[in-house]
């Protein structure tokens, strides 16, 4: 299956797609089978292949939508290589049953990053951006290898399932505490949730906007997998211990990411702070570890995906052609492209979790999820705060019906306008039928 | 017998935790982009010098792969992190990170 | 087979509206004619099928649509069953609606919203089967609504003119008042029985005590429901208002069918209201009384439509004081023939105004029984049938509402007002008759010009409802004749443990040879009042003394607008002016402030600096420690 991959990545983006297209296939070939691989480094359950196609599924859509990013530039072949390489990584992350896979997934989707952030040879924001990422990027590494080795020192294995053996034995020493602290850190880093957010608004902004969205979908839904996957299979065990860390952590990330976001007027700025408070929201279901709290991230981090490269590939037009993506640039939208304005407003709409879109509904099972386990304060703050996210994700389609001097007319292809019809229809179903997703596993 | 039962595990244990805090007082303070990625060297090895302690210690080689994982991983982090340190100089004719403050707020 | 019928018969007339309400104005009209009048054709002879089916001794026939509210303990089916009750409810419906269907398409030929008035009727018929089809309080509350809305949006049909918007407005906001009763009293009921399934509850019921507070409340609240709905005092403003709309609406919707929806959910839930006596009471209190002073209202009307409006509220009261003796077949079996008669005297009225080309003011009439002969013929048969002569069909109907009323205990008083009342009925008929078809004619050359009988699609519907209106006193003949009364026989299962009033055949007698001299009487008295001396009624600004008082429909509408219209205007006013704008905005804005500035503050310390922000994290993982290890 990973070889699937690999061998396509130095080809057109046609083949890549039909490459990307086999290896969905593949992975689903292996449904409930629950191999083992890489002397049981890595097991494909039923969680890793419904985030793996995800994964696989995001970058498919990537490609129909970078391709009108990368029509004018010649260097699409070294990009679908680097990307595909990340996606392997983000697979491996997915999908790992040991600590050192972890390592090497994070690595190998973070070293893909650092270089595609910086990408833009000549921009000086694109390289502040690959800079920052980088380095702070290796600090995280830096911090979650000395908790694994801490947890190495009193587990003496990087298996999953040994380190979850040593936590349910108890009478736990110090060291391991120290080690889950530093391995949560390293978590809450790549997750992008405060205050380890620092680098995700300067990344995502000063990032090719195609890049952008790469990592707001991909590495974001890779990074969840990993962070509920660690938890809940090694970690369940001291669940008491590290959960009032999360609580916190998630609390804050809600409020005050959907708080910075409001005074944003860069569109591309405000899609980094909202998706700072979405890792708050999904945060909220790794508190629930268990196979509800499973089945909501997978709902929300598929919602979240979908409206999410919805809302960049729109970036990348208006970005493409007006050379800006100042919220004012929105104004009139709704009178030259009225459909392109619906669509919009749909994929906003689902971002700021308003029924009956896809992001309502992933809400609705988060919040239902975290209730039936008593964590009734925490799902009040989500609501409140997400009241804030309603405030500034409507505003941009308030800009789009408002009537301006300057006509903006946006050239859009009808190869453009499908995707965001795609988009918008996932969506749509995703938010009349969200038992799709949530009874799949 | 072994290296461990001579010196205690502990000594390796401050000796990592005080390499890798040196390491991180380095990335906090220094404003030089290439020494910070020194210093992020020097936190990778003095985990480094714990997976090796921890692996004799618990004789379980596992540690000792990690390492090689972790060398082969570094050097990769280096080379992309050099090459993007070429790109930001050869734009801004520096490498002090206090320069890099175009996207904020 | 049979349920299938049930089925179509809602059915139909739906199809009809979504067809036709889709058409556009250009439409064809004989394409119109057939689906709205056809549908409702076939419903109305799906509907005799039924009848005669239930005739001949068949069980009640159901049908289940659908699985509808399942929530908890409650559940709910959207089913319809077509018993006694619901079936003549049918046959009315149906059979007048039919008739008044084929009436409009003469006269509302030139309309240009043709198509658009025809989807309204279709869907009006709808609602009401469904209402007098459900087997269950929602479905007749679902049925109950939509006839509100059509009713709305007939009466503004020509919504052009304001002051019919108005009238609109009000019939909706009164029946509104109502509705909250009829949803409360259902609320009771659920509470109560457990259910609001007709068989349930009723079986329920006939097992609870007599004079159950609960069941007091119960129909006290329903009862209500139906005040709005039937226009009886203190609701019944809206519905001399509701003339507004064309007069075939006036007909159908304000005299034969949606007013009796009262009368319709009173007789359903028989058991409930035999079960509270007092409740009985209050019915019959309230119908006599609104019995009384509609009636003498309607003697200082001078537009036709107004006097049969009110004349419509005072029969409804009639139909009232029946249910609240207690004689439920009684109360629905002038249902029937006020059905026929009045739907009859209001597209007479229809007729007239059409050839007065609009005029509605009787003072403008007279002399029209030459012009018209058709329409007087027809009219003056409804006169009689309203006013109570033999054998026309409401002397049968009235007189065994004042028998049993005269017999129950302690309703004297009550007869005696009736009584007088329907004196008073026949006084202001005949003056309507007399003053409309007799002595010169009032008004211009041009309407003199113009005066012309109508066309065959009027004046059949008028043939027919006057034969009905003559005859249909048959299926309920007195004691007195040793016929079976065919009425009460049909309707026995319906009606359960009703107590028995029976008027003795001497006192019938005496009512049937008082009522009719007493009917010569005003007949003759009229005539010299209004055709041998000419007396036409002076103008509105002229009337003196108690007359004056009684004209202005005694001031009842100023004094709903002194006493609650404009204390509530100015209490929202003061609550737009100050509590919006202050509390409710300030409020909102002050959140709005408060969030921006947070916004503002907070993304200052995104600096931008990676030194900075390694330290945030430094500080994060810190604050994880002291957390963890110090605080815990």
């Amino acid at each position: 299956m990973l070889a699937e991959i690999f061998s396509f990545k130095k080809i057109l983006p046609v083949l890549v797609f039909f490459g990307l297209a086999t290896a969905l296939y593949f992975n689903f070939n292996d449904w409930s089978t629950y191999h083992s691989y890489f002397y049981n480094m890595t097991t494909i359950d039923n969680f890793s292949i419904v985030f793996s196609s995800l994964l696989i599924g995001a970058v498919i859509m990537w490609l129909l939508m970078a391709g009108s990013y990368y029509r004018d530039e010649n260097k699409i072949t070294d990009h679908l290589a680097i990307i595909c390489f990340a996606l392997v990584g983000g697979i491996l992350m997915t999908s790992y049953t040991n600590l050192m896979m972890l390592f090497v997934g994070i690595e190998t989707i973070s070293i893909s990053m650092y270089v595609l952030a910086a990408s833009d040879k000549v921009s000086l924001r694109s390289n502040e951006a690959g800079l920052k990422y980088f380095l702070m990027g290796a600090f995280a590494t830096g911090l979650l290898l000395f908790g694994i080795a801490l947890i190495y020192g009193c587990t003496a294995s990087f298996d999953l399932g040994v380190i979850a053996g040593y936590v349910s034995a108890g009478n736990l020493p110090q060291m391991f505490y120290v080690g889950l602290i530093l391995i949560l850190s390293g978590m809450f880093f790549k997750a992008g949730v405060i205050p380890f957010h620092w680098w995700t608004p300067d990344v995502y902004q000063g990032a090719p906007t195609a890049i952008t969205a790469f990592m707001a979908t991909v590495v974001k839904a890779a990074a969840f997998a990993s962070f509920f996957r660690l938890f809940q299979m090694s970690f369940a065990g001291v669940a008491g211990w590290w959960i009032e860390i999360l609580i916190i952590v998630s609390a804050v990330t809600m409020i005050f990411g959907n708080l910075m976001a409001v005074s944003q007027t860069s569109l591309k700025r405000l899609f980094a702070y909202s998706s700072i408070a979405h890792a708050g929201y999904m945060l909220m279901a790794i508190i629930a570890c268990n196979d509800m709290g499973a089945r909501s991230l997978i709902l929300y981090a598929y919602a979240y995906s979908a409206a999410s490269i919805g809302a960049f590939a729109f970036l990348i037009i208006l970005i493409n052609q007006l050379q800006t993506d100042h919220q004012d640039a929105l104004k009139g939208l709704a009178y030259s492209n009225p459909l392109l304005a619906i669509f919009l407003a749909v994929i906003l709409i689902s971002l700021a979790g308003i029924p009956p879109t896809a992001g309502f509904f992933a809400k609705y099972y988060l919040f239902t999820t975290l209730i039936s386990q008593g964590y009734v304060g925490l799902v009040i703050i989500a609501v409140l705060s997400s009241l804030i996210g309603v405030y500034f994700y409507l505003r941009p389609i308030i800009f789009m019906f408002q009537h301006s001097n300057v006509e903006t007319k946006l050239k859009i292809s009808q190869s453009s306008l499908a995707f965001f019809a795609l988009v918008t229809l996932i969506i749509v179903i995703l938010g009349f039928m969200p038992q799709l997703i949530i009874e799949i596993i | 017998m072994n290296i461990i039962s001579e010196v205690g595990i502990n000594s390796y244990l401050w000796l990592a935790a005080i390499l890798f805090s040196i390491g991180v007082m380095g990335v906090l303070f220094r404003r030089n982009a290439i020494i910070i990625l020194m210093c992020i060297e020097l936190m990778l090895n003095a985990v480094n010098i714990l997976f090796v302690a921890f692996s004799v210690m618990h004789n379980n080689p596992a540690g000792q792969i990690m390492v090689f994982f972790i060398m082969a991983v570094a050097a990769a982090e280096v080379a992309v992190g050099l090459a993007i340190l070429i790109l930001m100089y050869r734009n801004m004719g520096s490498v002090d990170i206090d320069t890099m403050k175009k996207l904020k707020w | 087979m049979d349920s299938l019928i049930v089925l179509l018969i809602p059915l139909l007339p739906l199809i009809g509206f979504i067809i036709s309400g889709t058409l556009n104005k250009q439409a064809n009209h004989t394409l119109i004619n057939g689906l709205t009048c056809g549908s409702v054709f076939v419903s109305f002879l799906l509907s005799v099928i039924l009848f005669y089916q239930l005739q001949s001794g068949s069980a009640p026939i159901s049908y289940k649509l659908l699985n509808w509210i399942y929530v908890g303990a409650l559940k709910l089916d959207l089913s319809f069953t077509v018993d006694a009750l619901s079936s003549i409810m049918l046959l009315i419906i149906t059979g007048i609606g039919f008739l008044i269907h084929v009436y409009s398409t003469g006269y509302m030929h030139d309309e240009p919203d043709y198509a658009r008035f025809f989807s309204y009727l279709n869907l009006f018929v709808f609602f009401m089967l469904l209402l007098v089809m459900g087997n269950n309080f929602v479905v007749m509350f679902v049925g109950w609504e939509g006839v509100g809305l059509c009713s709305y949006l007939l009466i503004g049909f020509w919504f052009k003119n304001n002051a019919y918007n108005d009238a609109a407005k009000k019939a909706f906001v009164m029946n509104r008042i109502g509705d909250l009763g009829f949803l409360i009293g259902m609320f009771l009921i659920l509470n109560k029985f457990g259910s609001l399934n007709y068989q349930t509850v009723f079986d329920l019921a006939s097992h609870a005590a007599t004079n159950d507070p609960t069941i007091t409340v119960i129909c006290i609240c329903l009862f209500i429901g139906a005040l709005g709905k039937s226009a009886q005092i203190p609701l019944y403003t809206w519905l001399p208002d509701a003339m507004a709309g064309p007069t075939p609406v006036s007909a159908l919707i304000h005299a034969a069918t949606m007013v009796t929806a009262g009368i319709y959910m009173i007789v359903r839930t028989n058991v409930l209201y035999t079960l509270s006596p007092d409740a009985g009471f209050l019915v019959a209190v309230m119908g006599v009384a609104t019995a009384l002073f509609a009636a003498t209202i309607g003697l200082k009307q001078n537009d036709i439509k107004k006097v049969l409006a009110y004349s419509t509220v005072s029969q409804l009261g009639y139909m009232f004081a029946a249910l609240g003796v207690g004689a439920y077949e009684t109360g629905m079996f002038h249902v029937i023939t006020h059905a026929f008669f009045k739907a009859l005297l209001f597209l007479c009225a229809g007729s007239v105004i059409h050839a007065m080309s609009g005029e509605q003011d009787i003072r403008s009439m007279g002399g029209l029984r030459k012009k018209l002969p058709i329409t007087h013929i027809t009219f003056f048969i409804g006169t009689l049938a309203i006013s109570g002569f033999p054998p026309f069909s409401g002397f049968f109907s009235k007189d065994e509402i004042l028998a049993k009323v005269h017999e129950y205990n302690g309703g004297f008083m009550l007869f005696t007002i009736l009584a007088i009342t329907s004196v008073i009925t026949a006084f202001y008929m005949f003056r309507l008759y007399w003053l409309t078809f007799w002595g010169n004619f009032r008004g211009n050359s041009h309407q003199a010009s113009h005066l012309h009988e109508s066309p065959k699609s009027i004046t059949i519907p008028l043939i027919l409802l006057a034969v009905f209106a003559a005859s249909a006193g048959l299926i309920g003949l007195p004691h007195l004749f040793h016929a079976p009364h065919l009425l009460n026989n049909f309707l026995a299962p319906v009606i359960i443990n009703a107590p028995t009033l029976e008027a003795s055949a001497s006192f019938e007698i005496a009512l049937i040879v008082v009522s009719l001299i007493v009917l010569a009487l005003v007949t003759y008295i009229t005539y010299q009042i209004y055709v041998a001396k000419a007396r036409i009624p002076v103008a509105d600004a002229d009337e003196k003394g108690i007359s004056k008082w009684v004209a202005n429909k005694y001031y009842i509408d100023e004094l709903y607008n002194a006493l609650i219209t404009q204390p509530l205007q100015a209490v929202s006013t003061f609550a737009n002016n100050y509590i919006e704008k202050y509390v409710i905005d300030g409020t909102v804005n002050s959140f709005r402030w408060l969030t921006n500035t947070g916004s503002l503050l907070i993304r200052q310390i995104q600096t931008g600096s990676i030194g900075l922000y390694i330290f945030g994290i430094v500080i994060g993982i810190i604050c994880m420690f002291v957390f963890k290890f110090y605080l815990a």
